[in-house]
């Protein structure tokens, strides 16, 4: 166990130097001079050279690559433009935020998801099942800011039973997470109700109720159990999809977090800010697929760790 | 001996339509359908398929002709029509300035249509000659093209278009192509897939020991068998990309206001939900029933492209 793990961090290391790679290149990548391109309107020649230090843009290309890692590696990912305070400090402040909503988002997917999924897969072909495909199918297909704002017409101001914004109380995170968490529901659905109704037809739930086990025992333990593993997968690949989802979530329901702050610094084209918050999304999203990928062993049998895997 | 154009056709055929005879002697000779034909014949019988299709080819309409179509100027403003609620007048209501909601949501059919084609075509275009070559030739170029993928899928949802957004700077076009490199990625690796176990066939030993090129192998061989699954991703790639540029114009990173992009209109009537439901609903509205024609005309098609998947 110890032995697959170490291999798939090594494995990780590629991956995660060169989305650090990538961030430093983003600002190179910007057509023209960075500096112009980072200031609305004109600036003093001063003023530009401020920057040009600041960011160290008159250092070898590769010195300024060298400085970027080591200091990344280090949490230190620079200074804001507009504001001069420290990108991580920025961050480490609004995380909590978005990894709540995040967390709060994934769980209900789950629930949600796994149950109507096994229904649809146990009542197959009839009107539940259809029901809860046609359901996921417009999940799937509904842009999320339009469900945001139906949820907010429908509930804050039509029947003013949740608060449209805000942030802190347990109230305010039901109409967000509820939101973030419907496509991944959709998505999680359709893979339950199919990947149960192949374990459905397998021989050891065909074995389980000849010997008599009551549909409760055969659904919940032997069927739903190996049906699960294609979930981790799918909910490990979602994760990152609700935590960017945060960047349109929070800014429907004016919550602060990593999502809102990522918007901000692009229309403000605060790059250090970009960078340091990209950076940490991605590098955020690759630990939690580590996580799922290590955790296939803990819920799948048929996986060993020995050293012949690949 | 050299393999004539129309028995390599079978051969490849052969592939898609398992079902079409080989020529027997003291039979008429029996010339097997092209295979796209069995497939759009295997899709005509998928009814939420057909249905979506044509919605979609209607979409068409107000996106090349919304002009002469509607009346009402979707960019004029009408200050004593402001906030009207759908009703006789304005079939859909009338938005902040006064603007006729139908007339704007016809206008951005092209707009929206315009960032799934175009942002599309741009993975297409660069994803899959290099999962192509990354899988034919193997070696250093797979490496190198398979490390870019993995570090490029290391970026979420849309984040990488943000960060291309953030390259390129704010914008309707800028949005369509970031939109588009950003899928670049998945193209490239399901068609690096196929192209591996493609490779296996008999037939590619049989042509390249008939000295066939590198790129005839590539063009003739290996690329038939890659297009039925670029056809799928591409179709339900376009309902993604048509929710991401609109995703993009919601956050202001996209289309521009008065531009009467259904993301954009959205963000527009947010600030008056609770006045006018209808500025946000349509638009909205819009987006999804063309979003959901899309996907169930993919599902469609991955049916009738693989009609041995088995289908619960």
């Amino acid at each position: 166990m110890v032995g697959y793990i170490r291999r798939r961090l090594l494995l990780a290391m590629p991956t995660v130097f060169g989305v650090m790679t990538f961030v430093f290149l983003t600002l190179y990548l910007v057509p023209g001079d960075p500096v112009t391109a980072m200031v609305d309107g004109p600036i003093s020649a001063e003023q530009a050279q401020a920057i040009r230090d600041q960011l160290g843009l008159d250092e070898p290309f590769l010195v300024q690559y060298g400085k970027f890692l080591a200091k990344a590696v280090r949490g230190d990912l620079g200074r804001s433009i507009r504001t001069n305070r420290p990108v991580i400090t920025d961050i480490m402040e609004l995380l909590p935020f978005t990894i709540q909503l995040s967390i709060a988002a994934v769980a209900l997917a789950v629930i949600l998801g796994v149950t109507t999924g096994v229904i649809a897969a146990y009542w197959r072909n009839t009107w539940i099942d259809s029901l809860s495909l046609g359901v996921s199918l417009l999940g799937v297909s509904m842009p999320i800011f339009w469900l945001g704002l139906i949820l907010i017409y429908i509930f804050s101001v039509r029947l003013g039973w949740f608060p449209a914004t805000g942030q802190g109380s347990l109230e305010t995170m039901v109409m967000p997470a509820v939101t973030l968490a419907w496509f991944a529901g959709a998505v999680i659905t359709r893979l339950v109700r199919s990947s149960m109704l192949d374990v459905m037809n397998s021989d050891y739930v065909i074995m389980a109720r000849a010997k008599g086990l009551n549909e409760w025992a055969v659904v919940g333990r032997h069927a739903l159990r190996n049906a699960l593993i294609p979930v981790i997968t799918i909910v490990g690949l979602q994760f990152g999809n609700l935590l960017v989802g945060t960047v349109i979530i929070e800014t429907i329901f004016a919550r602060r977090g990593l999502g809102r702050f990522i918007v901000t610094a692009i229309l403000e084209k605060d790059f250090p800010q970009l960078q340091g918050a990209v950076l940490f999304t991605a590098l955020f999203y690759i630990i939690v697929n580590l996580l799922v990928d290590i955790s296939y062993g803990l819920f799948d049998p048929r996986i060993h760790f020995g050293t012949h895997e690949s | 001996m050299r393999l004539s154009d129309s028995e390599l056709q079978m051969t490849r055929s052969a592939k898609m339509s398992p079902s079409a005879p080989a020529e027997i002697a003291g039979y008429r000779s029996y010339t097997p359908l092209p295979w796209w034909v069995m497939v759009l014949r295997r899709l005509a019988q998928n009814r939420a398929a057909l249905i979506s299709l044509c919605f979609l080819l209607l979409l068409l309409v107000p996106a090349f002709f919304a002009p002469q179509l509607v009346a009402a100027d979707p960019l004029r403003m009408d200050s004593r029509a402001l906030y009207q609620p759908p009703g006789a007048g304005h079939l859909l209501g009338t938005d902040h300035f006064g603007r006729d909601i139908l007339s704007r949501i016809l206008h951005g059919a092209k707009y929206s249509l315009r960032i799934g084609f175009i942002s599309v075509t741009v993975s297409v275009i660069i994803g899959v000659p290099l999962g192509l070559f990354a899988g034919y030739y193997g070696r250093w170029l797979d490496d190198l093209v398979m490390r870019g993928v993995d570090i490029m899928l290391a970026f979420p949802g849309i984040l990488l278009a943000l960060v291309f957004v953030a390259i390129l700077g704010p914008g309707l076009d800028n949005a369509i192509l970031a939109v588009g490199v950003a899928a670049v990625p998945v193209y490239a690796r399901l068609v690096r897939g196929s192209v591996l176990s493609a490779k296996q066939n008999d037939y590619i030993l049989a042509a390249r020991a008939l000295g066939a090129t590198d790129l005839r192998l590539i063009m003739r061989h290996l690329l038939p068998n890659v297009i039925g699954p670029v056809v799928v991703l591409a179709t339900l790639g376009t309902a993604t990309a048509i929710i991401s540029g609109a995703s993009l114009s919601f956050l202001g990173l996209g289309a521009q206001p008065p531009t009467p992009e259904w993301g954009a209109m959205l963000n527009d009537g947010r600030d008056y939900l609770r006045t006018a439901w209808w500025i946000s609903t349509f638009p909205g509205l819009a987006i999804m029933v063309t979003v959901l024609a899309i996907n169930l005309l993919g599902d469609g098609l991955q049916d009738a492209l693989d009609p041995h998947r088995h289908r619960n």
